[in-house]
């Protein structure tokens, strides 16, 4: 670039001394100074991610909030994966403490019915729940003789088909006769084994060996080495039906149903008897090594089984299966393996609820305003439970500790009931024994109607709400490509980086290599893994042809790039 | 990562070879232990005398019952060729839900010995069709189509992408719907509108999702039809044959033979018959067949055309209507005491393809008996398009006679005057 040098002693002096000095003393009475800050490290730390937070909320699409929440991570966040189906051995305390959640193993869920609105639909539905529960248990479901006679690899668990047989006609009976009465249910849309994921992060883990390792690198004062740390976890789960409406279930009066420990309480028609109760624990161990669980890499990503762009988006219920109870060991206990189902319970409430509400403008960094509540089932064929699961709070950052200065901050409640059966057997042409208590759960799960709320609804939204209404065809066209890729999980092109084993001997370990210039990350005291931006790449490459009339000219080779601006 | 290259810069080849240079002779160190112990004459044994190996359990066992005891290397499979237990010399001719009737319908036609009298479905269905209609059909029924190919988020795999101009190009691999998730969603959700909509009148059908049958016949030869039904709507009366009046010829396929196109195989089940209809639903309704174009292929990568499919719907609809029979009647059944007829959906989830089959005898072609009736429409696309096109969801050329089709076949049998 060409630059005209002027001598000094030539600049004209429009100003002189005494009029700048005149205009400093008319500002100095409304100057508006910037607030002092903490510049100890711990409060420029909280700063930090109060301010990254703050950056994420003004983001106005729900597809650029998911990609904003990942923008700290080229390669994705290390994430615990918890998986529906997997609960190892004592795994409620765990699950209660990665979603804050209290659970009260109650008699009557907070959505009861009365028994005469009971009687009205049930002789309707008896006979027909008869008639499909008879011929999906005693169907055949061969697919021929084996042609192969010594063949004993593992079959295919059967209880899963009847499990989820059981379920879909379950909700097609519930569903066709309760439509007229209810409008909700048709308008209803249902959803068959969907994609349900929930990514969030949460606070006070201890330490282990290698976070105190990676704290010394980078300067941690010893004391300060076994703080807590937080732990990302990604929830993968595929309920097998799923009901979902374009309004949300109304809250649980909390005054009413956040009982005390007291085992009985009259205040209401309905008596409400609580069996136990279980407070949210501090379950700081490494889940790694008491459950097993591992860790991967990805992006994270809340799904609640649809696309932002479908209206319809709370559930109003999701029925899951449990067939794993089948494999696991009887000495784990008959109450352990319903704290299993609790769990699992917990889990996928908690994560839909989740993916509902980053669909309605709130992330993990930006706390929910309102409660989100949802109904669940989790079944065998035989046996049922029932929950409901109220949203209360989403955000387990440290910050969120300080700012309520460690007052009690809000927990996210589940009321479940006990494993019931819904009759005692089935014969060749009828069913023995109807319990009535599971037919009056079932029947008010979907009774429960959703209804509008008084509030906003997504005050963190901008007037586009997703991509597809963004105006500039080019923004929206990679927003909705990134954002497809990036939530599909598919491998990068690329591997990871990774110190291969010679790099560590011959490099790390044992200097050798001297007079090789210093290009890997390691050498170069670089952290690509947790360094590393989204951002931080070119655009695509534009063809010649395509640029400048194929003139050759260097000027702009890379296509924009729309990333939020976190 | 080839690390060869790499390591060969750093040359450590000349270490190694100090290392067998100082090692390669072994000199046996002398201690003095001996010499000195018998200076002192204290007696010298050998350690070996002293301490034994002990004897593990299984060492104290008779040989043969360990070797009894011992879990070998896993049995084969037996080989797929005469020396299998179940080799038949006569083949069975199979017809599975990959397979495609070469001639299309026309084959289709002779295989399952039935005629079709009138182009369109029977005159019945005509009182049907408007007979009956949801509240806001169709903006359901478009919710339900965005709902199940748009905004549906599985992200799987789906099959590579080729450009057959330029072979070698490899398109990035596409994420999405798979096409077998995609016909059951459209497909379960536009029954659920339906049943929802009727309410308790619902209550003399069941849904079975997933069905598998498996139907032997005898056709200068044996012949197995495995086939699936995605999803079956079975009611507890049969519906009522359409017509008597049977006339007509089958079509010619000289030189070809009916039962071409369809796999041989020699290691089978002889007469194995397997249907779920038992019990008190023991009439098919209407049959749902999906076609998952991953799974659909003809012998020769020619790509499958329209009378091909409207094959396919044919050969499952008599394949549904012989297991109909059978599990009612008895597995021996040579007459029928009145016909079976069942309807059948066949669905990509964009065309459907409704038709009526009405099963008179179980006689093969060449038998000059009484015929099989068969009546269908053509594919009717329930839309034009549908996908995010630029970054916006689209759904273009949505069509509502579809949907009409659908629900008077769902109607059919329902007392639906009531409403």
């Amino acid at each position: 670039m060409w630059t005209i040098r002027v001598p000094k002693r030539n600049v004209p002096r429009f100003f002189n001394r005494s009029i700048t000095t005149v205009c400093v003393s008319r500002q100095e009475s409304r100057a508006v100074y910037p607030p002092i800050l903490d510049l100890k490290p711990e409060p420029t730390v909280l700063r930090q991610e109060l301010n990254h937070h703050e950056k994420i909320r003004n983001i106005g699409t729900i597809e650029e909030k998911t990609i904003g929440i990942n923008m700290p991570r080229y390669y994705g966040w290390q994430s615990l994966v918890v998986k529906d189906k997997i609960l190892p051995y004592d795994f409620l305390p765990f699950a209660q403490t990665i979603t804050k959640t209290k659970i009260y193993e109650v008699e009557n869920l907070p959505n009861k019915l009365s028994d005469d609105d009971y009687q009205k639909f049930i002789d309707h539905i008896k006979p027909q729940l008869e008639d499909s529960l008879v011929f999906e248990f005693n169907r055949n479901r061969s697919r021929g003789k084996e042609i192969n006679p010594i063949h004993n690899t593992d079959e295919s668990n059967p209880t899963n088909d009847l499990a989820k047989s059981v379920a879909e006609q379950v909700n097609r009976i519930f569903l066709a006769n309760l439509a007229a009465d209810y409008p909700h249910l048709y308008e209803a849309q249902i959803d068959y084994e969907p994609r349900v994921e929930g990514f969030w992060n949460v606070h006070g883990f201890a330490a282990n060996k290698e976070d105190q390792e990676l704290r010394k690198k980078k300067n941690v004062p010893e004391e300060n080495l076994k703080d807590p740390v937080d732990r990302w976890i990604h929830y993968f789960g595929v309920p097998t039906v799923q009901v979902r409406h374009s309004l949300p279930l109304s809250s649980v009066p909390l005054d009413k149903f956040m009982l005390t420990s007291t085992p009985l309480s009259h205040s209401d028609d309905i008596p409400n008897i609580i069996h136990r109760q279980f407070d949210v624990p501090n379950y700081d161990f490494d889940p790694q090594i008491y459950h097993k669980l591992p860790y991967e890499r990805r992006h994270g990503v809340s799904i609640p089984g649809f696309w932002p762009n479908d209206p319809q988006k709370f559930g109003l219920l999701s029925i899951h299966t449990n067939e794993y109870l089948v494999d696991r060991p009887p000495n784990f206990g008959e109450l352990e393996h319903q704290e299993a189902v609790h769990a699992q319970a917990i889990l996928a409430s908690f994560a839909w609820l989740i993916g509902q509400a980053s669909y309605q403008g709130f992330t993990i960094c930006n706390e929910i305003t309102y409660p989100l509540v949802n109904q669940s089932i989790i079944t065998n064929g035989k046996t049922w439970s029932f929950y409901m699961y109220q949203l209360n709070t989403m955000r387990f950052f440290k910050s969120k500790d300080t700012i309520n200065n460690n007052s009690v901050s809000p927990s996210n409640i589940c009321w479940g009931t006990k494993t019931m059966e819904l009759f005692h057997d089935v014969t060749d042409t009828q069913i023995v024994g109807w319990n009535d208590e599971t037919l009056k759960n079932l029947l008010s799960c979907y009774v429960n109607t959703p209804k509008i709320r008084d509030h906003e609804m997504s005050p963190y939204l901008g007037k586009e709400q997703v991509v597809a209404n963004i105006d500039d065809a080019n923004k929206r066209i990679w927003l909705h490509e990134k954002h497809k890729v990036m939530v599909s999980h598919r491998p990068r092109h690329r591997l990871l980086p990774e110190v291969y084993d010679w790099e560590r001997i011959y490099k790390i370990q044992f200097e050798t290599r001297q007079f090789e210039a210093r290009r890997r990350f390691f050498e170069l005291d670089q952290d690509p893994l947790n360094e590393r931006k989204l951002n931080d790449h070119y655009g695509a490459y534009i063809q010649r042809k395509d640029r400048d009339f194929g003139r050759r000219i260097r000027s702009k080779r890379f296509a924009d790039t729309y990333y939020p601006n976190v | 990562m080839r690390i060869t290259q790499v390591l060969y810069k750093h040359n450590i080849g000349r270490l190694i070879k100090w290392q067998w240079r100082s090692q390669r002779k072994k000199t046996l160190i002398m201690t003095n232990a001996e010499k000195i112990l018998s200076s002192y004459n204290i007696p010298i044994e050998d350690a070996k005398q002293v301490i034994r190996e002990p004897l593990f359990e299984a060492q104290k066992q008779d040989i043969k019952t360990i070797m009894e005891n011992i879990v070998g290397p896993a049995e084969l499979p037996p080989e797929e060729n005469n020396t299998h237990p179940f080799w038949h010399d006569d083949p069975c001719y199979v017809y599975e839900d990959h397979n495609i009737l070469v001639r299309g319908i026309e084959q289709a036609k002779v295989f399952t010995n039935s005629i079709e009298p009138i182009p369109g479905l029977p005159q019945y269905f005509n009182e049907l069709y408007e007979a009956y209609k949801l509240p806001n059909q169709d903006e359901h029924i478009q919710r339900v189509i965005t709902a199940s190919i748009i905004y549906d988020a599985v992200q799987e795999k789906l099959p590579i992408r080729k450009d057959p101009k330029r072979p070698a190009w490899k398109f990035p691999r596409d994420y999405g719907i798979p096409d077998k998730r995609r016909n059951n969603l459209i497909v379960s959700r536009l029954l659920q509108l339906c049943e929802s909509s009727v309410g308790h009148m619902c209550s003399n059908k069941i849904v079975a999702k997933d069905v598998f049958f498996k139907v032997p016949l005898e056709r200068n030869g044996n012949v197995s039809l495995n086939v699936r039904a995605d999803l079956l709507l079975l009611s507890d009366n049969a519906l009522a044959p359409y017509t008597d009046d049977i006339q007509g010829e089958l079509p010619n396929l000289f030189p070809l033979d009916y039962k071409i196109s369809l796999d041989e195989i020699n290691i089978y089940h002889k007469n194995e018959f397997i249907s779920p209809i038992k019990g008190k639903f023991n009439n098919i309704h209407t049959a749902f067949i999906h076609y998952n174009e991953t799974e659909v292929k003809n012998l020769y990568e020619t790509p499958v055309v329209q009378s091909q499919i409207i094959g396919r719907s044919l050969m499952k609809c008599y394949a549904f209507a012989i297991a109909n029979a059978k599990s009612k009647y008895g597995e021996d059944i040579k007459e029928l005491p009145e016909p079976i007829t069942l309807q059948c959906i066949h669905t990509n989830a964009q065309w459907f393809h409704f038709s009526v089959f009405q099963l008179n005898s179980l006689a093969s072609p060449e038998e000059d008996g009484k015929k099989n009736i068969y009546w269908q429409t053509p594919l009717l696309d329930i839309y034009k398009k549908c996908g995010f096109d630029g970054g916006i969801p689209v759904l273009e050329g949505y069509n509502p006679e579809v949907f009409k089709h659908f629900l008077s076949f769902y109607m059919n049998g329902i007392d639906y005057e009531h409403k």
